[in-house]
């Protein structure tokens, strides 16, 4: 929040101090500076985002999966001959996990694989609830579906049709409103459906333009850097 | 992870991690508290990622939908909802993994094994001419050993069976040769029926504990079953190597054992001096006692499922992947017994990490704790194979806790459930558990392992030191090794009564720190003190223990010394801060985070060293609270976090 | 410091003299060049020098020299049996091993050293390396870093980030860590070269595999680069921009990656069948040897690292160290083998092993007597190896006392006559690339005599 706080300028202090007065309540504050009479001083602690922890990483997925187990997930996601997914143990060292019995430490920065790892398992997670949530016979009704939770035409969606949707996908991977977001988040994420419907090719896809276009928007906050930070 | 206990409201683990097991303690305490914040619905991006940021460190994992809901809520109470979940499952679990990270509690090997706890088997034919397993134990003492003959009387070889593999059945019974431990070879010849007079003098049928859940009854009725008993004994599995019989088809019922095995007394007389009674629980007591057997079920053996007791093939599946905890592993595998038991050796101080900070009990435990917690797996562990490589003929006062104190219900097939037991007179928390004696395997890498994981501190030489050649062979005077080994060795010598890469230990009353009997003549120690004293340090008057040469009075002290050490250190306390807070900030401390640390470590003494009240200092400083990374340029301009 | 005073302040006041050596020559060539590849390993956990690089047989103050009571023998390829046993009399004493001497030159070793000696004329041996630690954890950071660590953190970068910061920054995959130390830690460090740290080869594998059932590649790609702007945004706004950076440069290599299908490159069975000269049962990481040939083929990586072990030989499993270090350096010999026969991925004329530059290091050595356990203890000497075109080949440099197995001075350097560091050699390895090391270093002195 921005706050315009009292400010004790360092040659202010400096003279104080000199004078070997008192140390007291400010004299002058910071809008007494000439220039500063509309700046606001940011005063806030800043640190460095971190990485979430690959357990935390892997709860949350199971979490949004539907709450299963990890070799119950592992046993939906590679239902089918999917191809979305080989097992967890393959992913472990990737997402960062220590091995004791070989006394590799905890990866607590991203790097290329990890990155990639994210895509692999972001993308099974979306494109195999985007199956259980819309494709499922008989239907799932909205309030059971794991991450889809909106009604989702058969054709594409406006901007504001978009934008309400959105926000709730938002708010599911990224724990917080979308109109908040720091960039044009949903106008990028538009665009990003948009595209994605346009040239999907339903040749040998199990989706259709429509499905594809929420896939991609799933996999784009599963996998933003925000999801993997914090 | 899951470590329910029984001394502790038995959880449902997925729920706990998965669910939202607390929304209604979170919800009830933001009503009572009557002190909600203001009344705001306008949360800045700052208030849902600190918020974000606890849900991770607190839950396990990111906020619901519900979650957020509740968040939102005109009556939220932060402090209520973070005091709400400073406990419980999820945030023992968080805790105990930044210990878990500094003590990386697995091995990739662990011999547990031995020809005293371990029982083979030879497929012999009955007296039907059915194939049948005959299991035993290749170190146990027999009623038949009375009967070889010297080794220069021509008969001796036809006793090869009993005395170089330890069979109950002889190769004229059964018409295998067998077995040649030495060479590792399967039997020999052409199996034929063995008379049923034979079978009924040295061998008994048996329904073991790993078919058996009730297998300490007289009519054992409960076997495995591959439907209910996942729900019923969660995370126990064995394999058709030990649930079918050698046609892989039929299932196994009962086993047929060598008599002594099937023995169950704790105590027995020595075979060559009845009026010894042995204990059965040790190592000597098998070898030298034929009353000695495995214990009711065959409890305190472990099948190897293999003609080698050194061999054994893979019969349990669990995982070595639990960092979701061991309810929820992320593969599953065959093991070997041994393999199967170190995965619960790895488990114990993770399981005691967790407890002492689900409970919020004195930090300092974990290096002075006369308790820790076990499941059906490690009691049966400690019943005998923690000490069936000893030759020792009394438990000694070690650190073990002892077979004794195992909880009498607790069976194998329980490997979810723990339960705290007492430890040996001189045990020292996580200082004396077999993974951390095994795994750091040397006195000094135990002492640089605890210098590091409890101090915060390393040995690292002072830059441009020099090590010139020098005759001095005392490190601790030694020019240059002097600098790291004054501080190391006497740390070490409180681990030299265990011996290394091993948890066992030496005991005083049979090895003092300096040993009169061991004193050298003409400049040597007698051979026969080799393996425990050091003939460099020891002297005309005495041998020195090896290992306590720095200092005789640490290493009597042991491991209850090194934590007295540990936590009069001024170092101690602000360790723990600081593993905690870079632990939850991602980052190493700096000087400009001094208050922070200080600040935890105050809560963390004044509290009686328990670690809740440091934590939440942690969360309400402005390191973790209210951290942003946006540049002041953005901030002013209206991205508000 | 620039790279003149940086000569100057080294050489002190013989920089005239010093015109002419090998530093200076290094030092005056390109500063950075984007032809040469970089394999790093780690003996992890301790080697035996006296077994190896640093050979003792017989007994002489501290030194009991390996023998046939205390290691097998039968897997070794190059130990003969000496006439004589240790102590002169009794055969219970055991017998050690005879030299290995290549068929010219100074150098000699333990049997150890396996077939790499067919290589002898290209292998530069540093030996009597002072490391002035025992802990494994610390030696480990000093040999490749070349600091002691701080407290328990690391202090500098490790070699492989320094090289991939010079020359791997447009590589699509830097640096390549596979257990081994890295450290990505000082100033002036890309994020790129952010070395990959995996625990094995078949781990990216899988994180590389995309169902063709769903979205299209190009769809996927879409994503990616959406997260590619959203984390450069991020990182404008950012006070402290480095981890979305990061992640910006993280998802641009994915994109690349994801664009040149390299699977193969990380499918351990396609690794086996196309380099099959490896003993894979017996050579514990030549799964990694076959992965660093592969990656160097298809100039993917400009470095990879990985560690080999263990060799931390307390117990009686020490019989077994003189076959620990066989299978490491017939590994080497044959990854030397095949970058013989390899044509280089940007030069054709030339073969890699023209342009690929191996350090072998490990944590420290271990001590010359043998323990009650019939091991060997930790000791803070060492010996790294070094197989480049821009050292001198078929030369040992440094030495250690031969009564206790110290490190004794090697040569007077600018802070007077010590014995070589771990700084010095990395020092070496990154001038003779004609980088200053000041520029990743904060200690060290390159050492002319091993330059070409």
């Amino acid at each position: 929040m921005n706050t315009k706080l009292t400010f004790l300028g360092g040659a202010l202090l400096l003279s104080v101090a000199c004078k070997g007065q008192e140390s007291t309540a400010p004299s002058v504050t910071l809008d007494q500076v000439p220039g500063h009479e509309s700046l606001a001083q940011d005063t806030t602690h800043k640190e460095s985002p971190r990485l979430v922890p690959a357990e935390a990483y892997i709860r949350t997925y199971l979490t949004l999966f539907g709450g299963l187990t990890a070799l119950q997930t592992q046993t939906q996601l590679t239902a089918g001959g999917s191809g979305l997914f080989d097992t967890w143990t393959a992913y472990l060292g990737a997402l960062g996990l220590p091995n004791y019995a070989t006394d590799m430490s905890r990866n607590t920065q991203t790097n290329a694989l990890m990155v990639a790892s994210f895509e692999r398992l972001g993308i099974a997670l979306c494109d195999k609830a985007l199956e259980k949530d819309l494709k499922s016979t008989p239907a799932v009704a909205v309030d059971k579906r794991m991450i889809y939770t909106f009604d989702v035409p058969a054709t594409a969606v406006d901007e504001a049709g978009f934008a309400d949707r959105f926000a709730k996908l938002h708010r599911k991977f990224l724990g917080y409103p979308a109109k908040l977001a720091p960039t044009d988040r949903t106008a990028r994420f538009f665009a990003l459906y948009n595209e994605t419907i346009k040239n999907h090719n339903p040749t040998g896809s199990r989706f259709t333009a429509v499905d594809a276009g929420w896939a991609a928007v799933c996999q784009g906050l599963i996998r933003h850097p925000e999801f993997q930070l914090y | 992870m899951p470590h329910a206990q029984a001394s502790l409201p038995q959880r449902n683990a997925r729920n706990a991690r998965i669910g939202r097991p607390l929304l209604g303690l979170t919800l009830g305490l933001c009503l009572l508290s009557g002190q909600s914040q203001a009344a705001t619905s306008e949360k800045t991006l700052l208030d849902y990622k600190y918020f974000r940021t606890l849900c991770i460190d607190l839950l396990g994992r990111m906020p619901t939908e519900q979650d957020l809901q509740d968040f939102e809520r005109p009556d939220f109470n932060m402090e209520s909802w973070m005091d709400a979940h400073l406990q419980g499952d999820t945030y023992a679990d968080r805790l105990t993994r930044i210990y878990a990270d500094l003590l990386r509690p697995q091995t990739v090997s662990f011999q547990v094994g031995t020809n005293r706890n371990t029982l083979a088997r030879i497929l012999i034919k009955d007296d039907t001419g059915k194939d049948t397993w005959v299991y035993y134990r290749p170190g146990q003492r027999r009623g038949r050993h009375a009967q070889v003959p010297k080794t220069t009387d021509p008969t001796y070889p036809q006793w090869n069976n009993l005395t170089r593999g330890g069979f109950c059945l002889l190769e004229a019974e059964t018409g295998l040769k067998y077995p040649d431990v030495s060479a590792a070879l399967p039997p020999t010849g052409t199996a034929k029926p063995v008379s049923k007079a034979v079978l009924d003098q040295y061998t008994t049928v048996v329904k073991p504990w790993w078919l058996y859940a009730d297998y300490k009854s007289a009519t054992p009725v409960d076997r495995y079953n591959a439907t209910t008993w996942p729900t019923r004994y969660p995370g126990f599995t064995i394999n058709n190597e030990l649930l079918k019989e050698s046609d892989v088809k039929t299932d196994v019922m009962q086993i047929r054992v060598c008599k002594e095995e099937a023995n169950v007394d704790v105590q027995a007389p020595m075979d060559t001096t009845p009026a010894n009674i042995l204990d059965c629980r040790t190592g000597y007591g098998i070898s030298n006692s034929q009353g000695c057997g495995c214990g009711p079920g065959l409890e305190m053996c472990m099948p190897a499922a293999h003609f080698l007791a050194s061999q054994p093939r893979p019969a349990f599946v669990s995982s070595r992947n639990t960092l979701l905890g061991v309810d929820d592993p992320t593969d599953a595998q065959t093991f070997e017994y041994r393999a199967w038991q170190s995965l619960w050796v790895a488990q114990e101080p993770q399981v005691f990490f967790y407890n002492l900070f689900l409970e919020d009990r004195d930090f300092r435990d974990v290096v002075s704790a006369k308790y820790t917690y076990v499941n059906g797996p490690m009691a049966q562990f400690y019943k005998l194979s923690a000490r069936s490589n000893w030759n020792d003929r009394d438990l000694g006062a070690i650190s073990l806790p002892s077979p004794d104190a195992m909880p009498p219900d607790l069976i194998p097939q329980q490997v979810m459930t723990w339960q705290k037991v007492n430890t040996g007179v001189s045990s020292a928390g996580v200082l004396t558990m077999p993974l951390f004696l095994f795994k750091y395997a040397t006195r000094r890498a135990r002492a640089h392992a605890v210098y590091n994981m409890f101090l915060c501190r390393d040995f690292v030489a002072p830059a441009g030191l020099m090590l010139p050649p020098s005759k001095e062979t005392d490190l601790m005077k030694r020019e240059g090794c002097a600098a790291c080994h004054q501080t190391l060795e006497p740390l070490s010598a409180y681990f030299a009564r265990w011996v290394e890469n091993d948890w066992s230990f030496i005991d005083p009353k049979l090895y003092p720190a300096q040993n009169p009997a061991c004193k050298q003549t003409n400049g040597v120690i007698p051979s026969s003190c080799n393996a425990r004293y050091d003939n460099i340090y020891s002297s005309s008057t005495s041998g020195m223990l090896r290992g306590a040469y720095s200092s005789p009075t640490n290493a009597d002290l042991g491991a209850i010394g090194m934590s007295e050490y540990l936590t009069r250190r001024a170092d101690f306390a602000p360790c723990v801060a600081q593993n905690v807070a870079e632990s939850f900030l991602g980052r190493s401390l700096g000087t400009e985070d001094s208050q922070l640390r200080d600040e935890m470590t105050s809560a963390l003494v004044e509290s009686g060293y328990r670690v809740k009240p440091l934590v939440k200092v942690l969360l309400k400083s402005q390191q973790y609270r209210s951290a942003n990374n946006l540049t002041s340029t953005v901030w002013r301009n209206g991205v508000t976090p | 410091m620039n790279r003149r005073s940086f000569i100057q302040s080294i050489v002190g006041g013989s920089a005239a003299a010093a015109l002419g050596t090998p530093l200076f020559r290094a030092f005056a060539g390109p500063e950075v060049s984007s032809d040469e590849y970089f394999i790093f390993i780690h003996a992890q956990g301790a080697w035996d020098i006296t077994v190896g690089l640093d050979p003792r047989n017989q007994r002489a103050g501290l030194i009991e020299p390996g023998s046939t009571a205390t290691i097998d023998i039968n897997p070794l390829k190059k130990w003969v049996s000496l006439s004589t046993p240790l102590d002169g009399v009794n055969a219970s004493s055991g017998y050690s091993f005879e030299l290995v001497r290549p068929p010219s030159g100074p150098l000699v070793f333990g049997p150890g050293i396996g077939d790499l000696i067919r290589h002898y004329d290209r292998l530069t041996v540093v030996n009597g390396i002072a490391m002035n630690t025992v802990s494994h954890q610390d030696g480990t950071a000093f040999s490749a870093t070349g600091r002691h660590l701080a407290g328990t953190k690391t202090a500098g970068p490790s070699i492989d980030t320094m090289m991939a910061n010079s020359f791997g920054l447009g590589q699509l995959l830097p640096a390549v860590s596979i257990n081994y130390p890295s450290s990505f830690v000082g100033q002036g460090l890309d994020r790129r070269a952010v070395p990959l740290t995996i625990s094995g080869v078949g781990t990216l594998a899988a994180s590389l595999r995309r169902s063709a059932l769903y979205e299209s590649a190009a769809a996927r790609d879409g994503v990616t680069a959406l997260l590619s702007r959203e984390a450069q945004d991020l990182a404008s706004m950012s006070a402290n921009p480095d981890v979305m950076n990061g992640m910006y440069l993280q998802y641009e290599g994915l994109r690349r990656m994801n664009g040149e299908n390299l699977i193969n490159l990380f499918t351990d069975s396609y690794l086996r069948g196309k380099y099959t000269s490896f003993a894979y049962s017996t050579m514990s990481a030549s799964v990694n040897a076959a992965f660093t040939l592969e990656s160097l083929a298809r100039n993917a990586t400009r470095c990879v690292s990985f560690a080999y072990g263990s060799f931390d030989t307390h117990f009686t499993n020490y019989r077994n160290q003189p076959l620990l270090q066989q299978n490491l350096f017939d590994m080497i010999a044959i990854m030397l083998d095949y970058l013989d026969v390899m044509p280089h991925p940007t030069k054709p004329a030339d073969k890699l092993s023209e342009h690929t530059h191996i350090l072998v290091v490990s944590d420290f050595c271990r001590t010359p007597n043998i323990n009650a356990a019939l091991g060997r203890d930790h000791y803070p000497n060492n010996s790294s190896l070094i197989i480049s075109p821009r050292f001198r080949g078929n030369m040992s440099f440094g030495q250690s006392d031969p009564e206790q197995l110290l490190s004794l001075p090697a040569k007077t350097f600018a802070d007077g006559r010590r014995p070589v560091t771990p700084p010095d050699v990395l020092a070496s390895m990154v001038s003779a690339m004609g980088i200053d090391p000041r520029k990743y270093l904060r200690d060290g002195e390159a050492i002319p005599e091993i330059l070409r």
